[in-house]
């Protein structure tokens, strides 16, 4: 699903961001990049964005070649990969629903499905009734939260959630754990960058720990995540879970 | 595109300053555009009511014997380029005079038709031949005097020349203002929605979805202000045509038909979309690289 392969990254300053970054993450898998600021985890995000191209290496995402794609394609590969910023990256004078609605808008649906989508989304993060407030209005761990259901609105194969724990204290920092854990159970593939090396421990995932650009461990995770067991018998023999 | 139509007016009632800014530099130039077109066309219209009455009047001396004035009567007629010959004698001429004064009774007392001069009015086919004419009846017996509109066209062709070149480097030179001033507030939008315009590029808004709002602005700005202008310029011109129509006297240029107005109203918005489209174009180019 995604690849880096040799991937490095040196900024014109000649500061080295990656260094020979080689992994691959399996559909539906759960991940920590964990490292200390300035390890190199954002710019994995942003070299899977294709904000930027890396200096050499090769990066795949569900089978797109990222560096050989045309510019004018690179709206679709975003829309592949939801991301939650570090700064989030909220519209400020929109309310939180109409951020959410932002992603389903660019993608051209109609008023009606977006208002469905969001409303869900929205129960989903345990935000139904913080719809119409704006992100000033929010605490951290809603804003978190909001961040995540954007990214998750265009039904996005891959989750990248940078640093989503960072100024949050242990027990909502749980909460959003178990909020990402859900989402992947749902068959998302989550990426989670942190700095805090115990969530990850504690997590059984796989964890890639970065060092100054340089992959230091790669430790597979002790149980891989699999759909919850649903309670009522599905309809379709290979239902497709949505998030 | 409803999305873009929506965004444009979110956009402008955000800033409703900067907006209203454009509208207003837009709103003058086509007022100004649109006035220059009816300047033009008013005096396209004077000068062809003069080109096609091409006259040139002889004036007899008071002993002229009819024999010369038909002598002089049939060498025009034969002419190919004489289109029509018409006497007038002298009680004719004074039943002209008291027509065109019959308001001022003093004018009237004073002439009789014995001061009054007989003539020949004498149309040309085009404005060209008049010289012409005139030269076949300069200096023939009983002739006192041969008047003509040469000059009076002449005067009224360069000035209709002068106007339309005036007029069309003053506009032209709004034209670039505007442009240069959509340029300016387009680009202030973009630079106050940086975040936001970053926001849309990393959640995957295609090129078109994040710059058509912008364009819709300019094009919209473009076609208020021709409207705005047009409206203004109309309210005017009807205000005015009383006053514009004695001033005019026979020459029949006004009212302005409405066609005409329409027709000027079509082109002004598609002048203001044009150049709306082409200065945020610009700054869009010049702003949103990504």
């Amino acid at each position: 699903m995604i690849i880096f392969d040799q991937v490095t990254k040196k900024f014109g300053s000649g500061a080295v961001a990656l260094d020979n970054v080689t992994f691959h993450i399996e559909p539906k898998e759960f991940v920590f990049i964990t490292g200390h600021s300035g390890a190199g985890k954002t710019t994995l995000l942003r070299l899977m964005l294709r904000e930027f191209l890396p200096t050499s290496g090769t990066i795949f995402v569900n089978k797109t070649d990222v560096i050989s794609l045309p510019p004018d394609q690179i709206p679709q590969l975003r829309r592949q990969i939801g991301a939650a910023f570090q700064d989030f990256k909220l519209l400020h004078d929109w309310t939180a629903a109409e951020n959410i609605g932002l992603s389903l808008e660019i993608l051209g649906q109609d008023e009606v499905q977006i208002a469905e989508r969001v409303g869900h989304l929205l129960e989903l993060v345990s935000m139904k009734d913080k719809g119409d407030l704006f992100p000033s209005q929010l605490s951290g761990g809603e804003l978190q939260r909001l961040v995540i259901a954007r990214a998750l609105a265009p039904e996005p194969k891959v989750l990248f959630a940078d640093e989503p724990t960072g100024n949050l204290d242990q027990k909502t920092a749980l909460q959003i754990i178990d909020l990402l854990k859900d989402i992947n159970r749902l068959g998302t593939t989550v990426i989670m960058a942190t700095h805090n090396q115990e969530i990850a421990a504690q997590s059984k995932s796989r964890v890639i720990d970065l060092e100054k650009g340089k992959i230091t461990k790669d430790i597979e995770g002790k149980s891989k995540s699999q759909p919850k067991p649903s309670k009522k018998k599905p309809k379709d023999k290979n239902p497709k879970p949505k998030v | 595109m409803k999305v873009s139509f929506a965004t444009s007016w979110k956009h402008i009632r955000r800033s409703p300053y900067q907006s209203l800014a454009a509208i207003a530099v837009l709103t003058v130039t086509f007022f100004l555009a649109s006035v220059f077109s009816l300047v033009t066309f008013g005096s396209q219209q004077i000068l062809q009511y003069f080109e096609t009455r091409p006259q040139v009047t002889a004036f007899f001396e008071d002993n002229a014997t009819p024999e010369q004035i038909n002598n002089l009567n049939a060498d025009l007629k034969a002419q190919d380029f004489v289109a029509e010959v018409r006497f007038v004698s002298k009680e004719e001429a004074l039943a002209i005079y008291r027509e065109q004064n019959k308001d001022d009774p003093l004018l009237l007392e004073m002439v009789t038709a014995d001061i009054l001069p007989a003539s020949l009015e004498v149309s040309g086919t085009s404005a060209e031949v008049l010289p012409q004419i005139a030269d076949i009846m300069t200096g023939k017996a009983g002739v006192e005097e041969v008047v003509y509109q040469k000059d009076i066209i002449e005067a009224l062709r360069s000035w209709t020349s002068a106007l339309r070149t005036l007029g069309l480097v003053l506009v032209s030179f709004l034209l670039l203002t505007s442009i240069l001033i959509i340029i300016v507030i387009i680009g202030m939008k973009i630079a106050i929605r940086r975040h936001e315009i970053e926001v849309l590029h990393l959640l995957g808004a295609s090129r078109w979805y994040i710059r058509n709002p912008f364009l819709f602005e300019g094009i919209l700005y473009g076609a208020v202000g021709a409207i705005l202008a047009w409206i203004v310029t109309y309210i005017g011109l009807l205000y005015s045509t009383p006053f514009l129509t004695s001033f005019l006297g026979e020459i029949p240029v006004l009212p302005v038909p409405f066609m005409f107005m329409l027709g000027l109203l079509g082109a002004e918005i598609l002048a203001g979309a044009i150049i709306g489209s082409l200065g945020s174009f610009i700054a869009v180019r010049r702003f949103l690289r990504s």
